[in-house]
């Protein structure tokens, strides 16, 4: 007996040792030995999911209805909470020791002269730093606001007003002297090093994301309220990931992605990213052609045609953009027979990311918290180039 | 019991110490990279911005330069390119033929300079090349075609325009694709530290970093993706010879090599040898050895491919 326990125990060591010995040398060993160079197999299977945000699509595809707020006032930072408040609080998007990541629309806000923010081409400061805020209170570790910037970054960020970071800066400031240094204003460009692909159904077949963005624990978008030239009549929380896409890989304006069908791309992005909030900064917006008014937009005063600022906020991106489309498209024409679906069914990367499972288009599934948005309705310019409607 | 054990515990350490044997051994120089003058053909060979290269000065001028791709693998072709382009987009095309016969296409369509206000003002800017998101590359020779034309500044496909001024090539880099993760460019102006920068700077058309103070130290936050050995590579200028200390640290692992620094009248390349590293959070550390003054453009950590692997 004492011997046949001798030699299980024996064998029992041979094992471990042997299990031991073995994973120790498969991590000593390169990545890019001969195996890990051989061309793999092109197929989604290559993804290593590793991110929280890299989910499978059919883990996506279950919603069944979705929330959105809209808040009405003139305290952008009071507005934004309170937008966030109505849909459950940053408490149930972000959790301690959280890495967030926000995307607030900066474009080339400022290269001009003139003040971005009056000209609605940037997302407010104050909406951007009321989100941060938010998530800092809610237990973030750490939280980046960043955009992929080609343009040497002092002409972008700072203006030629020296409205250093898109004047969102003094605000971040302000908030790392209270909470300690936890915000971070970035270019991407300039802090990304290395990329993540991620698959795409485009014939990229696969996208490249900024390590910043892909390790992140919550991305948030931070769009500003606009219409926008073709080839896609909104620019909301799901095209403002385009921002950041590396220009290394895709030029700029993102040429290969529009040669490769900028809806889809987007589509693939926010499937990647899975953003877990959406809000719009509706303060200050652009019609007609949007983007800029170097491209030839109109700045909006928001307040002037409604009386107040809006910010709209929403953990289905595709949901929180429809009912923003529908707030500035009031008497856009035609419109689907099913008064559900109304202008967004009509926007390709809105439909598109409702038909692959996304999030939804459909009114009567979409709460709306807060203001109604039949009081609130607008009918902003569309730019004067056939963009809309993208009939399927 | 332990008789066994013991016997084992010596097996397994001496197979550990020779897998690092191995491993250790493979730390040859190779590099992926092609300077843009080894090219034959239509672009003519020039300084643009204190920087050797190959200039276009006609659409759809030709030339031709190659590489050699050390290992089977999937690579992603980078170029460090010039313009001074304000109304249009110069686009630059390449056809690859590797060493099968196979060909590879791509291009890049680069913003034009509407920000710098200044004429004939232009910049550098580094570029990706190869069709998204990669090329499938067999071992061998490369043979890369390369041309420019004129791009209109539509976002769809862009329609050929006349060339509005200079496209230049300064060097080509192959840059291997391991698993989902790619090319990791730091760049230098991201900096904290003693040394100084300029974000743009209207001679060397570029932005860079710059010190002529004895043991004047930068430093970045880097991400290693995966563990492997890594080079790292650096765009400098000095007129006088200089070295640089480059360190690699997460507080338990500290790797350290030195570059020479040769006195050029132009922009060029240096190398580190090869540091392995395991995946993780590193500080790179750039350390000025003598008080002469350095520029640097360009930085980049790159997968390191060894020579050896080439038959």
């Amino acid at each position: 007996m004492k011997i046949k326990m001798r030699r299980l125990l024996s064998k029992l060591s041979k094992i471990v040792v042997f299990i031991f010995l073995f994973k120790f040398v498969l991590r000593i060993i390169p990545a890019f030995s001969d195996q890990a160079l051989e061309p793999k197999k092109a197929g989604p299977n290559l993804i290593v999911v590793k991110n929280p945000h890299f989910l499978p699509e059919s883990d996506q595809a279950k919603i069944v209805s979705s929330s959105v707020s809209i808040v009405k006032g003139f305290d952008l930072y009071a507005m934004t909470k309170q937008a966030i408040d109505l849909i459950g609080g940053m408490k149930k998007i972000v959790k301690p020791g959280n890495k967030v990541f926000i995307k607030p629309n900066y474009i080339t806000g400022g290269l001009d002269g003139h003040d971005p923010v009056i000209a609605g081409e940037i997302s407010h400061p104050e909406v951007v730093a009321s989100v941060a805020e938010e998530c800092i209170k809610a237990g973030a570790k750490e939280v980046i606001i960043g955009e992929w910037v080609e343009r040497p970054p002092k002409i972008n960020f700072a203006g030629k007003r020296n409205r250093e970071g898109a004047q969102v800066k003094g605000l971040v400031d302000r908030l790392n002297k209270k909470y300690g240094h936890k915000v971070y204003l970035i270019n991407l460009m300039d802090h990304t090093t290395y990329f993540r692909y991620v698959p795409s159904r485009t014939k990229l077949k696969f996208l490249a994301i900024p390590n910043i963005v892909a390790e992140a624990d919550v991305i948030i978008s931070i769009p500003s309220l606009k219409t926008h030239h073709k080839p896609s009549p909104v620019s909301l929380g799901m095209k403002n990931f385009m921002g950041i896409m590396p220009s290394l890989f895709y030029g700029e304006p993102r040429y290969k992605l529009h040669e490769a069908g900028v809806h889809q791309v987007i589509v693939d992005i926010n499937r990647a990213l899975k953003p877990d909030l959406v809000v719009v900064s509706g303060a200050f917006g652009m019609e007609g052609k949007g983007a800029s008014l170097f491209l030839g937009g109109k700045a909006v005063d928001v307040s002037q045609r409604i009386g107040a600022f809006l910010v709209i906020a929403g953990t289905d991106p595709v949901a929180t953009d429809a009912t923003a489309t529908r707030l500035i498209t009031k008497n856009w024409e035609p419109v689907p027979d099913n008064f559900n679906l109304g202008t967004p069914w009509y926007v390709h990367h809105l439909r598109m990311a409702c038909e692959q499972g996304l999030g939804l288009i459909d009114k009567s599934r979409i709460n709306i918290m807060g203001e109604k948005l039949e009081d609130l309705q607008m009918n902003w310019e569309t730019s004067n180039d056939g963009v809309y409607p993208e009939i399927p | 019991m332990m008789a066994y054990i013991q016997r084992y515990l010596k097996v397994s350490i001496s197979v550990f110490l020779f897998s690092i044997l191995i491993n250790n051994s493979q730390a040859l120089s190779y590099g992926l990279i092609a300077d843009a003058l080894a090219a034959k053909g239509q672009w003519v060979k020039g300084v643009v911005a204190d920087r050797k290269a190959v200039i276009a000065r006609e659409s759809g001028a030709i030339s031709e330069i190659e590489i050699q791709v050390p290992r089977q693998g999937r690579y992603n072709l980078l170029v460090y390119v010039y313009h001074n382009w304000k109304k249009f987009s110069p686009c630059i095309y390449v056809e690859a033929v590797d060493s099968e016969g196979k060909k590879h296409f791509g291009s890049h369509r680069i913003e034009n300079c509407w920000y710098l206000k200044e004429p004939g003002q232009g910049r550098w800017f580094m570029v990706s090349l190869s069709d998204n998101p990669w090329w499938v590359l067999p071992k061998g020779n490369l043979t890369i075609r390369f041309w420019a034309k004129g791009c209109a500044l539509d976002a769809g496909k862009g329609t050929e325009v006349p060339m509005e001024g200079d496209i230049a090539i300064e060097r080509f880099f192959l840059v291997p694709v391991v698993d989902e993760l790619a090319v990791s460019i730091i760049n230098p102006e991201s900096t904290s530290g003693g040394w100084g920068f300029s974000y743009y700077d209207k001679n060397y058309q570029t932005g860079y970093i710059f010190t002529d103070k004895k043991n004047s130290l930068n430093s970045y936050a880097i991400k290693v993706p995966f563990s492997g050995y890594y080079q790292v590579y650096l765009s400098l200028l000095s007129l006088d010879p200089s070295a640089l200390d480059i360190g690699i640290s997460n507080g338990r692992i500290a790797k350290n090599a030195r570059v020479v620094v040769k006195p050029e009248k132009e922009w060029g390349l240096v190398v580190t040898e090869p540091l392995f590293l395991n995946k993780g959070e590193y500080t790179l550390s750039l350390k000025n050895v003598e008080a002469k003054r350095v520029l640097l453009d360009y930085l980049l950590l790159l997968p390191f491919i060894e020579k050896n692997s080439i038959k």
